[in-house]
């Protein structure tokens, strides 16, 4: 009886742990690829709007209207 | 469609390669046979054209790198200088970035089935020969799990830098499937592992001692890649990666002499670079204990006939506990107690070494090394320049700028080695304390942590092979029964 006790809460931890893993992972790794989905904040094309493959994204005044100009 | 599958989009991958040229014909050729009798299959029973089937998804395969995407071609030099050749693979198309995910699932998929529902170590056999042909040697070995660490690292430490899809996805997909099936990954989807386990001929068991301290060295790897990447200095992983150069068929003297050693290292020694290097391995370890479905050498009950004792090649197999062996249970509760209050003083002991180390650690960075290579050049501490000192003296950029640059480098570096070196003490203390704790064990059992699911331990367990209807397991069978 102990023993069937002891394996179920020792059960009964392991899937709380693999939950909360999983939910970890699920959630740091979607919410670190999801970033790009932010305006940049900083410039990786040192001020270069026409070449640069982030532009889309960018929410930096330069960008924002090198877009308006382009359009 | 066929002629589209046949010549893929050449214009994209400039000049044609001559392999994969006689590619394409072969399946052009095969592809023409089929259309031109189409029930030659029904002829020859089905057995000349599945290797020209298989010869032709191969050759599509190395044709897809065709389809690659240079966002911003080289520049046309007029000075007659020549572009290096790269080292890494070339660009690859978004959507054969997709279907490696794709491969990526289905192995994982086929890999769990094949270790714990179909309990076969020849399918596990094969599906490592595909993973060391696919990601191996076709995909060069990049994009893998175990670089895919540093990507998301850098990301962590980095607001600016995105962790591209297909990083993310390697580097979670192996450890989702770790919390349901163990280390399937390990088992046959990771090519670094199939490299060693193919070329494994008389394994040697690895002393006890020897096994557990090297155990802590992928935990300093892990801790160290972390650092290097979070920083933004350099992806170590990859750069010491023993058998990427083999995948790329070309690599640095140095770097073919470690794969070659690690290989001829893996003939005696199981698994050497997965068990006391990989730092994917470390996270899979701390991982796998979770898994809700994990490998057993038995499929049914342990009749504790031993056989199974020295059938694991990386000595992953624990063995019963007995009633009353090792140290009495007082001196083990005190060992323990001062083990946990001596964690502390590990961690800041290895806090303290890793900030005394900082300097040392920085010279990665090559910044950092290009700055104290124009000081002790302006000082005239050594003799000449390098190519990287003259650019810089050429340049615009003040050297004062270089010497800030690389201070605040050093101030990174100077936290990062800080909270290295309290990594280090920490692992070294945990697994002192793991070592001095108790587990009991009344069958003989597959680490959960350790085990790398190979599935060698099966057949050697005579219930297994009683599932199997072997005459000889039944006599084993009936004799322990009894």
């Amino acid at each position: 009886m102990s023993k069937k006790y002891s394996e179920n809460r020792r059960e009964f931890l392991r899937s709380l742990g693999r939950g909360a893993t999983l939910g970890l992972l699920v959630l740091g790794g979607g919410s670190l690829m999801k970033k790009g989905d932010k305006p940049i904040e900083t410039c990786v094309s040192d001020g270069i709007c026409s070449n640069c493959s982030d532009l889309k994204a960018c929410g930096l005044p330069q960008a924002l209207s090198y877009r308006q100009s382009d359009s | 469609m066929i002629r589209s599958l046949i010549a893929p989009n050449k214009a994209a991958s400039g000049p044609a390669d001559p392999a994969s040229a006689a590619c394409n014909r072969s399946n052009q050729t095969t592809l023409f046979q089929l259309l031109r009798y189409p029930d030659a299959e029904a002829a020859t029973g089905g057995r000349a054209s599945l290797p020209g089937s298989l010869l032709s998804a191969f050759c599509f395969l190395l044709s897809l790198p065709a389809y690659a995407v240079q966002h911003f071609p080289p520049p046309d030099f007029t000075t007659g200088h020549k572009l290096p050749v790269t080292a890494t693979p070339p660009p690859r198309a978004e959507w054969l970035a997709y279907m490696d995910i794709g491969v990526l699932i289905a192995a994982l998929m086929l890999a769990t089935y094949f270790v714990l529902w179909k309990r076969n170590r020849r399918a596990i056999g094969g599906l490592s020969i595909f993973s060391l042909a696919y990601f191996g040697f076709y995909r060069h070995g990049c994009v893998c799990s175990i670089g895919a660490i540093q990507n998301v690292a850098q990301s962590i430490a980095d607001p600016n830098i995105v962790l591209p899809v297909v990083a993310g996805a390697f580097f979670l997909l192996p450890l989702i499937f770790a919390l349901f099936g163990g280390r399937v990954f390990c088992a046959a989807v990771c090519p670094l592992g199939a490299a060693q386990d193919i070329v494994l001929m008389k394994p040697s068991k690895a002393p006890d001692w020897l096994a557990q301290c090297l155990g802590v060295l992928p935990w300093i790897y892990l801790g160290a890649a972390v650092m290097y990447a979070a920083i933004g200095s350099a992806y170590i992983i990859c750069r010491y990666d023993p058998f990427v150069a083999f995948f790329r068929f070309g690599g640095s003297v140095p770097m073919l002499v470690f794969g070659g050693g690690m290989l001829v290292l893996s003939m005696f020694v199981g698994r050497a670079y997965c068990r006391f290097l990989c730092p994917y391995g470390a996270l899979l370890r701390l991982v796998s204990p979770l898994a809700k479905w994990k490998v057993t050498v038995t499929p049914d009950e342990c009749v504790q006939c031993r056989l199974c004792e020295d059938a694991c090649p990386f000595g992953e197999i624990r063995y019963p506990t007995p009633r009353d062996g090792g140290i009495s249970r007082t001196e083990g509760k005190s060992r323990l107690a001062a083990l946990i209050l001596l964690l502390p003083v590990f961690i800041g002991m290895g806090a303290g070494l890793g900030y005394l180390a900082s300097d040392k650690l920085a010279q990665v960075d090559p910044a950092v090394s290009l700055a104290k290579r124009v000081w002790l050049e302006d000082h005239g501490k050594v003799k000449g320049t390098t190519l990287e000192t003259d650019a810089v003296r050429k340049h615009d950029t003040p050297k004062e700028e270089v010497y800030l640059q690389s201070l605040a480098i050093g101030k990174k570096y100077r936290y990062g080695s800080l909270a290295l070196g309290g990594w280090i003490g920490l692992v070294i203390g945990l697994r002192l304390i793991g070592l001095s704790i108790r587990r009991r064990r009344s069958d003989y059992e597959a680490d959960s942590a350790g085990c790398v699911a190979c599935g060698r331990c099966y057949l050697s367990c005579p219930v297994e092979r009683f599932r199997h209807g072997d005459a000889e397991a039944i006599k084993i069978l009936e004799e322990y029964r009894a």
